[in-house]
């Protein structure tokens, strides 16, 4: 609340806001949300709402708008990265969104199974838990039963991600350290999804489910592959559990650095390409990895990096955030291609990502795109070049 | 007549003002935790935060332009503010007395501030955001550092009058108050300003704090000295 009085209104963060690119429509535009969201209590819960005993008249049109406007956002946070009062926005839009659920107002229609799937399957996606990693897991790599680093695949990765993950377990194989992972009937979700769509009902019951697994298994450092599964681990999961949690959260990008650092993990080979990394919005604004996915290329021998125009933290969406990739297909599409765009514009060879939602939803985005570029993982391009 | 109608004014000014700083703190206090953020260094977050208010650094990154206009604005708008201490304290301090000439300065910055903000945002950004809020508020702040402006170096009104008028609030006493024109559209142009003045002047503070405080834990979030 607090959040939604500090905005001035001053509209620095229009031209920051991807979604407000590509569908010129003002009512997406942070400002314009926040006002909404002002004008929605004033009417269900200001002064005249309070004391003539009944709700005040709400415009119906305005409702679907401003829900609408709520859920198309990719909570990318950019926005919040230019406010000049540090609006922290990643975190304002998914508790409007809570507002919105508790209200009866949400989610979006295809993200209304999320709940039910998440019960009967354990992910969003409503995928059976043995089909979670026997596609792509490299059965040449050895998981320990207990160990003091676990390994989080998360369930966009392992659904819909498959290289992206399979490139992480290669690379965990070849630093040489036991790592353990829980089974996939219990490697269930992170709660992410949900609590970006304001969905909390299930949250708690996930994070404890998950910590006292992991601490079953010894766990002192758990690294995942997924930015989002990092943001919610390391920010609400404490909150969540009810106490500080037994083991770090890393991103696999940190922990393999420290590997390569540590001499654990030996770069053969050269690849002498232009490589162009995509800073994910949660991974950069959201847990400030920034400089460790560009050390892990740099290391690689023949590598020249080169940065998009608006990079680090802030780096500019590429439509796949917000768990609105599938909600609002023709935005995610429209902002992937912008990434690919400039990636080309850049003349890089490679499009390097670091999210299985960027991943999944910019190869979608290329498909029937007369541009191409090719993309890869970054720990999937790494396990080509290890020991 | 007149000093009763601009009296009741006044008290349902105070009200509405009121009413919205009570009404904010008990919206605040229902929101609720949003996430577990560790805690970062206290005192190097007050000071951050003391440097946002006083200098809008963030502003000063996303826009300069803009910049030059909000911080003059704001720098004059709490100058003259501070200046008006002289017609609520009797006996007037030093501190505020020392600081007239300066008050006179800010006084007259104050209007072209406002001035310049309008023309830069809707001339030099493309994308410009202004709501009717924004519009009004503008306007009245316009009007009251216009008149102010004018009822210094061009219709002096009786001060000593003035003052009686505000004392008289606070006591409840009725001590008469100027008539002159230019003095009372100050007057009401300031009063609308008050009853409509942005919740960002308070929220704004406590979130920039908690905005450094997130950004102080960030480099603790998922870092250590081992990684």
């Amino acid at each position: 609340m607090q959040e939604i009085d500090a905005c001035t209104a001053c509209g620095e963060c229009l031209k920051h806001c991807p979604v407000q690119e590509v569908t010129g429509n003002p009512a997406i535009s942070p400002p314009e949300k926040i006002r909404m969201f002002r004008e929605f209590l004033r009417a269900t819960e200001g002064l005249k709402a309070k004391f003539l005993g009944s709700q005040s008249e709400i415009d119906q049109k305005l409702l679907e708008d401003f829900t609408r406007a709520v859920y198309e956002c990719t909570t990318c946070g950019a926005c919040g990265e230019a406010c000049p009062v540090g609006i922290f926005s990643q975190r304002l839009w998914p508790m409007l969104r809570r507002e919105m659920v508790r209200r009866g107002l949400g989610p979006m229609e295809p993200q209304r199974g999320m709940t039910k799937n998440t019960i009967d399957t354990g992910n969003v996606y409503g995928q059976p838990p043995e089909a979670r990693y026997a596609p792509w897991f490299p059965t040449e790599v050895h998981v320990s039963e207990r160990a003091k680093v676990g390994y989080y695949a998360g369930c966009t990765g392992a659904y819909e991600a498959n290289p992206m993950v399979r490139g992480d377990a290669l690379v965990l194989g070849a630093i040489g350290e036991p790592f353990t992972m829980l089974a996939p009937q219990d490697e269930v979700c992170c709660g992410f999804p949900l609590f970006i769509t304001g969905q909390h009902d299930l949250l708690e019951g996930l994070v404890k489910r998950l910590v006292e697994g992991y601490r079953a298994k010894g766990v002192q450092t758990l690294v995942c592959s997924c930015p989002c599964c990092v943001n919610i681990m390391a920010r609400d999961w404490p909150l969540l559990y009810g106490s500080p949690l037994p083991f770090k959260i890393r991103h696999i990008s940190q922990h393999v650095l420290s590997a390569i650092k540590g001499g654990k993990l030996t770069i053969k080979g050269n690849l002498d390409e232009k490589l162009i990394y995509h800073d994910p919005c949660y991974l950069s604004r959201g847990v400030g990895v920034i400089e460790e996915p560009r050390q892990i290329l740099m290391s690689i021998p023949g590598v020249e990096l080169v940065e998009f125009t608006r990079n680090r933290q802030q780096s500019r969406c590429c439509g796949s955030g917000g768990a609105a990739r599938k909600a609002f297909h023709d935005n995610a599409i429209a902002m992937g291609r912008l990434t690919i765009d400039e990636a080309i514009d850049k003349s890089a060879d490679r499009l390097m990502l670091g999210c299985p939602a960027c991943y999944a939803k910019v190869n979608e985005s290329m498909k029937d795109h007369d541009s191409k570029v090719v993309i890869t993982d970054v720990m999937e391009l790494l396990a080509r070049h290890v020991a | 007549m007149l000093e009763l109608t601009f009296k009741t004014a006044a008290y349902a000014v105070m009200a509405i003002f009121t009413w919205r700083v009570a009404w904010r703190i008990y919206l605040w206090g229902r929101g609720g935790v949003n996430a577990q953020t560790p805690a970062g260094s206290r005192a190097a977050t007050l000071l951050r935060t003391a440097v946002d208010i006083l200098l809008l650094p963030r502003l000063l990154e996303a826009n300069p332009l803009l910049w030059i206009g909000e911080w003059t604005f704001h720098a004059s708008f709490t100058i003259v503010t501070l200046r008006h201490l002289r017609f609520i304290l009797n006996p007037v301090p030093e501190c505020v007395i020392f600081m007239q000439p300066l008050g006179v300065l800010a006084g007259y910055i104050l209007p072209f501030s406002l001035i310049y903000i309008v023309t830069v945002r809707n001339t030099l950004m493309r994308d410009s955001y202004y709501t009717s809020s924004n519009l009004l508020l503008t306007t009245f702040a316009l009007i009251a550092s216009a008149s102010g402006l004018a009822l210094h170096a061009l219709w002096r009104t009786d001060a000593a009058l003035a003052k009686a008028f505000v004392l008289g609030l606070f006591t409840f006493e009725s001590l008469g108050m100027p008539s002159d024109a230019m003095f009372l559209a100050h007057l009401l142009a300031a009063f609308a300003f008050i009853a409509i003045i942005p919740s960002h002047i308070m929220a704004a503070p406590i979130v920039l704090y908690d905005s450094n405080l997130q950004r102080g834990a960030m480099a603790s979030l998922v870092h250590d000295d081992t990684c």
